[in-house]
């Protein structure tokens, strides 16, 4: 899918847009600025415009410093509707929590669960139920949570709240009782207990291979609550319980219990919550949202950095052992190699963590750049210099191809693919960065370590890698150099997928789902 | 479809760059007048005398490759002889030298190639020359890895034990990584110091 509209366009008199920020079967969301400078975001509403419209309607006026303000609703000249909300610089929590596998720190969780309650217990004053609580609409900005898409009824069919949805994601946070079509805002309450339970162990209570089976578990199974924090099983309890009536009554309660577990003695010293509306047992904030988040990143990609160094070492000597046949000169490039490849893929994948639609040209552009990067490292570990400036000595003619008339060549024989007739038709320089930047650019080696993937280790990816590396092998001058790029990609796409960490990806079946027959 | 198409264009790209190059070879070449021609040598039978001419001839190249600052690749008699020299040569006028007495000593004559094999050298010379760099080079990436591996530990346990602990201990744990840290750099100093 594309966005209808480019940077530059003005579909609504006075907005400019710069860029697409979101598309679904709802719309389209634009980040775009007003005449004035002001930056905004549009929602182009194109499905289930009475509804949604009717629900906006509702929530126009709404303030609160933890709901993405909603301006105004607008209709261009050929009658389309747009909706002009706040735009939030943050990230959503979804992508927060795809780079935290096994959950945040509890007092962060606590935290955002304050803003999170702050801004549901204000819809629910205003008599309106959000009713698509889900991390995607939860958003988080200099470390304050602003929840997004509510009053918009786009997954809900009709005022008798027999719904289906159209969201997939949906169903995770769906509470039981929607399947009888007879609820009110106790189904928030229970979207955010499961929040908190994704935020505090990295999962949703309920998994399941369909949007069916996760809704039979949500009206049948009882949560695994053995992997929260003792400090959270009550709560967790009570939210997640099956009949609203024994949950709890309100938002405020939630969250006023989280925050007096949090300062208990012996529990975690909290530091927290978030806005002016308060109860006021619960001290001020202290954001420290930030670093906390950096601390976690840190010690997750350095774990990953560590076991790379430690993988790659291993199947390099291995590599020797079996198909070195007693030669062990290649054991150290095909060592640096293997782990700068790794390297390269695993730093910007946690850095950047592929979600959704991840592939994209900028992408492209940082992997095709590191695999330049990487085809100068070779360069430069194989002994070549590069003519610079600096560096006087160095000669041109020094790296154009050249094999010894009078010497054999002496390499890997496996299967005889490698040895074929020498490249002479370029520089050596030319020669690795084109080999290592097109391997890297026309692989898409973030599926090999991002979170969510079919399996931890795929024999198909190595495969894939193998193919490439193959066929572009003429690009490389010799045997000798061949060996070396072949193996230490293959390699590489190995050590990818054994280190980076590795949560199952639930292949749910893209259909509508009738709810009332789960 | 979109690795195809981003393969072709690379393709393309990186023929329609370097492709035409040829990538000729840049090597500059011995000017006629320094080109050794032929070496003549003695010897009590024309064996020993063959010998001496190819040892001649080697140190020969030797000395041409040191004036021009090629000192990485040093041409043994076995390449000399094999490709640099036509033939096994042919014998020379013979010489009579008193201290040998009345027996003459057999010349022999071995001739350089006419093809451009101070090429070939130069280049044998700059790979040679690269071989060293990327031992000293690989040398070196073992020592910064190894570097880098401590470092990396240290970082992720101090990270670790930090958010185990809740941050209560932070200065503990600095003090103690930053210790660990200038253990190991002491004891690597004087490990390369021991040299």
């Amino acid at each position: 899918m594309k966005f209808t509209y480019r940077s530059g366009q003005e579909p609504l008199p006075g907005y400019t847009i710069k860029r697409g920020i979101g598309l679904g079967g709802f719309g389209e969301v634009y980040f775009a600025v007003t005449a004035g400078g002001k930056e905004v975001a549009l929602k182009w509403i194109r499905s289930n415009l009475d509804i949604e419209l009717r629900g906006v309607q509702q929530c126009l006026n709404l303030k609160h410093p933890n709901l993405v303000h909603l301006y105004d609703v607008r209709a261009d000249a050929q009658g389309n509707h747009w909706l002009v909300m706040e735009y939030v610089a943050g990230e959503p929590l979804s992508a927060i929590l795809a780079r935290h596998p096994n959950g945040v720190a509890p007092e962060l969780a606590a935290q955002w669960l304050q803003g999170l309650a702050q801004a549901i217990h204000c819809l629910h004053e205003h008599g309106i139920v959000h009713r698509d609580l889900k991390p995607a609409n939860i958003f988080l900005e200099n470390g304050i949570i602003k929840v997004g898409d509510y009053g918009l009824c786009k997954l809900m069919a009709d005022s008798q709240h027999a719904g289906m949805t159209k969201d997939i994601g949906t169903v995770h946070y769906m509470a039981p009782e929607i399947s009888t079509g007879n609820y009110n805002r106790q189904i928030d309450i229970y979207a955010a207990g499961v929040l908190l339970y994704e935020m505090l162990t990295g999962n949703v209570p309920f998994e399941g291979e369909s949007a069916g089976e996760i809704l039979m578990k949500h009206l049948t199974a009882a949560p695994d609550l053995s992997r929260v924090p003792k400090e959270f099983v009550a709560i967790l309890e009570k939210a997640l319980t099956k009949n609203p009536a024994h949950r709890y009554a309100s938002i405020m309660e939630l969250a006023k219990d989280v925050a007096i577990v949090m300062k208990q003695p012996g529990s975690i010293v909290m530091s927290l919550p978030v806005s002016n509306k308060l109860p006021p047992e619960i001290p001020s904030v202290i954001p420290v949202t930030p670093a906390m988040l950096f601390q976690d990143r840190l010690a997750d990609l350095t774990g990953n950095l560590l076991w790379a160094i430690v993988a790659s070492a291993g199947l390099a000597v291995m590599w020797s052992l079996v198909f070195g046949a007693g030669d062990y000169s290649k054991l150290v490039p095909i060592f640096f190699l293997t782990l700068a490849s790794s390297w390269c893929v695993l730093i910007p994948t946690k850095l950047w963590p592929p979600i959704g639609r991840s592939d994209s040209w900028p992408r492209r552009l940082i992997h095709v750049t590191l695999g330049i990067g990487i085809g100068l490292f070779a360069l430069w570990l194989e002994g070549y210099d590069l003519p610079m400036p600096w560096n006087a000595a160095a000669r041109m003619d020094a790296l154009q191809p050249w094999q010894a008339p009078f010497d054999p060549p002496t390499g890997m024989r496996v299967f005889g693919v490698l040895d074929r007739p020498s490249n002479t038709s370029m520089p050596i320089l030319t020669c690795y960065i084109a080999y290592f930047g097109l391997m890297f650019l026309v692989l898409r080696w973030w599926k090999a370590a991002q979170l969510y993937r079919g399996t931890r280790f795929s024999i198909k990816a190595m495969f894939a890698v193998m193919f490439w590396a193959f066929l572009l092998l003429f690009l490389l001058p010799s045997l000798h150099h061949r060996e070396i790029g072949f193996v230490s990609l293959t390699l590489a796409a190995v050590v990818c997928q054994i280190t980076a960490p590795w949560k199952e990806r639930v292949p749910i079946r893209k259909k509508k789902v009738r709810l009332a027959t789960a | 479809m979109k690795q195809m198409f981003l393969t072709i264009c690379g393709l393309v790209l990186l023929w329609a760059i370097a492709g035409a190059s040829g990538a000729q070879s840049n090597v500059p070449v011995l000017p006629e007048a320094h080109k050794p021609r032929e070496v003549k040598a003695f010897g009590v039978d024309a064996i020993k005398a063959r010998e001496i001419a190819v040892n001649q001839a080697t140190i020969l190249v030797g000395k041409l490759l040191e004036e021009n600052n090629h000192t990485s690749f040093k041409p043994d008699k076995k390449y000399v002889r094999e490709n640099l020299l036509v033939d096994d040569g042919k014998p020379g006028p013979d010489e009579r030298n008193e201290v040998f007495g009345e027996q003459p000593l057999k010349g022999w004559i071995v001739t350089f190639k006419d093809s451009n094999w101070w090429q070939d050298i130069v280049r044998r010379d700059y790979e040679a020359q690269r071989v060293q760099r990327s031992a000293a080079r690989q040398s070196d990436a073992k020592r910064f890895a190894v570097a880098l591996l401590v470092v990396l530990a240290i970082a992720h346990a101090y990270i670790r034990c930090n958010r185990m602990t809740r941050g209560r201990y932070a200065r503990w744990l600095q003090a103690i990584c930053v210790g660990v840290a200038s253990v190991l750099l002491a004891i690597a100093m004087v490990a390369l110091a021991g040299r």
